[in-house]
């Protein structure tokens, strides 16, 4: 007989000086997290038993996640409420758990199906406007490609299927930045900038919002990037 | 507060920048499952492993005291590490002294600073993590602004070579006289004493080695725990982010090994054997998953497959466990079928490798230093273990051992190959190929509180012909041949049983640039050895020095319980190759530690001896 499975799909946060985690490294904690929170996980069998998880897709170290997704396959029904009472009671406040619900087991992994990643890039830049690095970072997106040099080996993007949004720029009052919890790292507004834009990732390595802004301004200092959203369909044109 | 951060930013503000330049930011992210947060404590510590933090986390002493003060209160604690290199120069070009990771405090501005003291070559690690923190090196320069700085660990046992960089040492184990010192301390600050009149306080306590007050005369006898098995069990420990080197929920199963192998510093230290019992085990275990999610428990101590109730130990966690995906580990290994058979029970299907430490290559050589193992005892454990799937095996040998040949040497080469072929002949004929057997051979290094205290180590020359010597004999080709680095054996050896003076020595490699030292690839002898011609020693001759067995000695005034008769005894029945038992097994060889520290041997929970 066939065992049942439940896949359990978690929304959390990967925030604070927690963002420096690396992809493996969080996945370990959520895997952690999920067995202090006394959660009925699925064991894979084989050689080397361990926790039935898919983590999503990564984030690199240094960028904060506001809706992060975790998949774990549980052995037993577990009430939604209950499931996300007791993941939240396991969990710092730095990664801190939002949302639970089912999905199908047997639906496509999150790293194929959640491509559309929504950023918030808090910056300090002197000597600019919104509007000019609106239209600075434009003019780098217009040019269609963009090749950046990490670990000495170039490496150029698609901009044109890689950025599905159009580049917002606002002016941050009063250190309020964009709402997100960014704002404790930029205390004081002056000069602060945020970007918003949408990417879609790709398997042969995914842009980052990052490399646009290096590509556009001259100077500036990167305050964080966040990755407010992620999505298994391209945002509305209204975004 | 004293940050030095630009005005109207956290610390926190001005170091996040500084982790996008570096190796691995998850060292310093703080936030780990556990850490504990007491803003609110008037009494503050910080502990610190004198090295990274992936070295540091995984230390148990420390993670015992971080709970047990923490308990305390009003006191909180919290942990500092040294930063790795490249975040070091960062913070020292931006003049951002050593921080705890909890509140991100600077270490100088708290009341107590305790430091491990854990060997040879973590001492230039210590200096730089009090320079790091702007606080003077040494003791008698410090004043009532600067924290108490307190050591402990495996280096109070010869502490003079550190001596003059610590306010005060703690001998032995920390759980009770660590709670004392902080008791005297808070007092000392209630009637605004001084910062002398606080030394003087803290030297009364037993256990506590204060060097600027010390006396002539004066011993001090270490501490030790009386009934282990009562101890709490940390069940909720801090649970790392970044890879570490123990990550996994460690239990201490069982405190001190009387097997008495007679180079071996732990087994003289930790005496008597008290083992925790199986129901303390197990109730501890079933906890500390739970609290910590780790998918790994390892049951820990010098000699874990001693305990006398192993067996029913690991059954009752195998069941325990069982479907969990949780897996049990033992980290030492008895080199016989028992020590097989316990591996067995725990490893199921995944077999790693298995780590065997018959340490010389000849009988009588064994018998010189007492590692109660024979040939056959190899032999048989390595057939058993291979033909019960393992394929991979380390042993662990020392040269340079007293009263050692070149024909000891040539037996080593001689014994691994048997027992190479002992390992293949038991895996089937198909699988022949997934065999790996390694050697690790280190230069011994004599340590203080072991019988062969008195002994140098050998000449430098004569390690290198040695080593030749090894080299020169024929090895299968499937034996993986590693050596542990003899450059840093020799500043082990030369700092080992040294005394007061080394402490010029160990300045001024560090100011020479010596940190990390017990990392190959930043260990550099020429800093050690530009030091030692500055201050006019010889590495040479500190670590070649023998002892005369009735002159005074350096470390005479540390009481590890081991009476040095005993010591002596035990060097003169090594020069005759007999052996002496395991205490624990046979009863009771007089060794001095029980009567001496009011302790007794204590099995399963049960006192004996
Ligand atoms: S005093 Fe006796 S029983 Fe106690 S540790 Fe020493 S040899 Fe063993």
């Amino acid at each position: 007989m066939a065992e049942v499975f439940f896949r359990l799909r978690i929304t959390f946060e990967k925030g604070g000086s927690l963002r420096w985690l690396s992809h493996l490294e969080l996945a370990r904690a959520m895997e952690r997290l999920i067995r202090r929170a006394g959660l009925p996980y699925a064991v894979s069998q084989g050689f080397n038993t361990h926790m039935r998880f898919a983590p999503g897709p990564a984030l690199p170290v240094g960028t904060a996640g506001m809706q992060e997704l975790f998949d774990v396959w549980l052995c037993e029904y577990v009430n939604l409420r209950h499931a996300l009472e007791s993941l939240q009671g396991a969990a710092p406040r730095e990664l801190a758990i939002s949302a639970v619900g089912y999905v199908s087991p047997g639906a496509k992994g999150l790293q194929a199906t959640h491509i559309y990643e929504r950023y918030s890039v808090v910056l300090r830049a002197a000597e600019t406007n919104a509007e000019d690095m609106r239209e600075r970072l434009a003019q780098v997106v217009a040019q269609g490609e963009l090749t950046v040099r990490r670990r000495s080996k170039d490496k150029t993007y698609d901009l044109t299927s890689a950025v599905v949004s159009p580049l917002l720029v606002e002016v941050v009052a009063d250190g309020a930045a964009d709402g997100t919890n960014i704002a404790a790292d930029a205390a004081d507004a002056a000069d602060c900038y945020v970007v918003t834009l949408s990417l879609k990732a790709s398997e042969s390595g995914s842009l980052r919002p990052e490399y646009l802004l290096n590509a556009a301004l001259e100077t500036f200092e990167l305050v964080s990037v966040t990755r407010s959203a992620l999505a298994d369909e391209p945002p509305c044109p209204s975004i | 507060m004293t940050h030095e951060t630009k005005p109207g930013r956290t610390l926190w503000e001005t170091v996040a920048p500084l982790l996008a330049r570096i190796e691995r930011p998850s060292r310093y992210s703080n936030h780990e499952f556990n850490a504990l947060y007491k803003p609110e404590a008037s009494y503050r510590a910080a502990l610190l492993y004198p090295d990274t933090y992936e070295i540091g986390q995984a230390n148990q002493a420390i993670g015992i005291l971080y709970d047990l003060i923490n308990g305390l209160d009003d006191c909180s604690c919290e942990r500092a590490f040294l930063p790795w290199v490249d975040m070091l120069a960062l913070m020292r070009e931006q003049g951002i002294s050593l921080f705890t990771l909890e509140s991100m405090s600077p270490v100088r501005d708290l009341d107590l600073f305790g430091i491990t003291m854990p060997h040879e070559l973590a001492v230039t690690n210590i200096l730089e993590a009090l320079d790091l923190a702007g606080i003077p090196l040494h003791a008698d320069q410090r004043d009532e602004s600067h924290p108490l700085i307190l050591g402990g660990g495996p280096g109070a046992f010869n502490p003079e070579p550190m001596a003059e960089f610590f306010d005060a040492i703690a001998v032995g184990e920390g759980e009770e006289v660590t709670c004392e010192i902080i008791d005297v301390h808070l007092r000392a600050r209630a009637r605004n004493a001084s910062r002398r009149e606080l030394l003087e306080a803290l030297a009364e306590i037993p256990g506590v080695y204060v060097p600027l007050l010390h006396e002539e005369g004066r011993v001090i006898t270490k501490r030790v725990i009386q009934d282990f098995d009562a101890c709490p069990v940390v069940t909720a420990p801090i649970v790392p982010f970044a890879e570490v080197a123990h990550d996994r929920f460690v239990i201490e199963v069982l405190r001190g090994c009387s097997r008495g192998c007679r180079f071996c510093q732990a087994g003289m230290l930790y005496r008597p054997v008290r083992e925790r019992s199986a129901d303390t085990i197990v109730k501890a275990v079933a906890r500390g998953i739970a609290c910590t999610g780790f998918d790994e428990v390892a049951l820990s101590s010098l000699s874990t497959t001693d305990h006398s109730q192993i067996e029913q130990i690991l059954r009752r966690l195998n069941h325990q466990l069982s479907g969990t995906g949780v897996g049990i580990s033992l980290p030492s290994q008895r080199l016989d079928a028992f020590g097989v058979d316990m591996a067995r029970l725990v490893a199921g299907e995944k077999k790693a490798g298995l780590t065997f430490a018959p340490e010389a290559g000849t009988q009588r050589l064994r018998d010189i230093i007492n590692k109660n193992v024979t040939e056959d005892n190899l032999i048989s454990a390595v057939q058993q273990a291979f033909s019960a799937g393992w394929r991979r095996c380390k042993l662990y040998f020392m040269i340079g051992l007293p009263g050692e040949t070149d024909e000891d040497i040539r037996a080593i080469a001689e014994l691994v190959n048997r027992a190479y072929a002992a390992a293949k002949d038991a895996v089937p004929e198909t699988k022949r190929g997934q065999v790996r057997m390694s050697m690790s051979v280190a230069v011994f290094v004599p340590k203080v509180t072991t019988p062969f205290q008195w002994v140098g180590q050998i000449a430098r020359a004569e390690i290198e012909r040695r080593i030749a010597v090894l080299r020169g004999t024929r090895l299968h080709k499937g034996i993986d041949l590693k050596w542990h680095d003899p450059a840093s054996s020799l500043i082990e050896a030369a700092l080992s049983r040294a005394g007061r003076e080394a402490a010029a020595l160990i300045e001024a490699a560090w100011r020479g640039g010596a940190r990390f030292d017990a990392w190959t690839e930043q260990f550099r002898l020429a800093a050690w050895e530009a030091a030692a011609q500055q201050v006019g020693l010889s590495l040479n001759e500190l670590a070649e020095h023998e002892y005369a067995v009735d002159e005074p000695l350096p470390w005479d005034h540390i009481d590890c319980g081991v009476s040095k008769e005993y010591l002596r005894a035990e060097y003169e029945r090594a020069l005759s190759a007999v052996t002496t038992p395991d205490c624990s097994f046979v009863g009771c060889t007089d060794c001095g530690a029980c009567p001496t520290l009011e302790a007794s041997v204590r099995l399963g929970g049960d006192s004996r001896g």
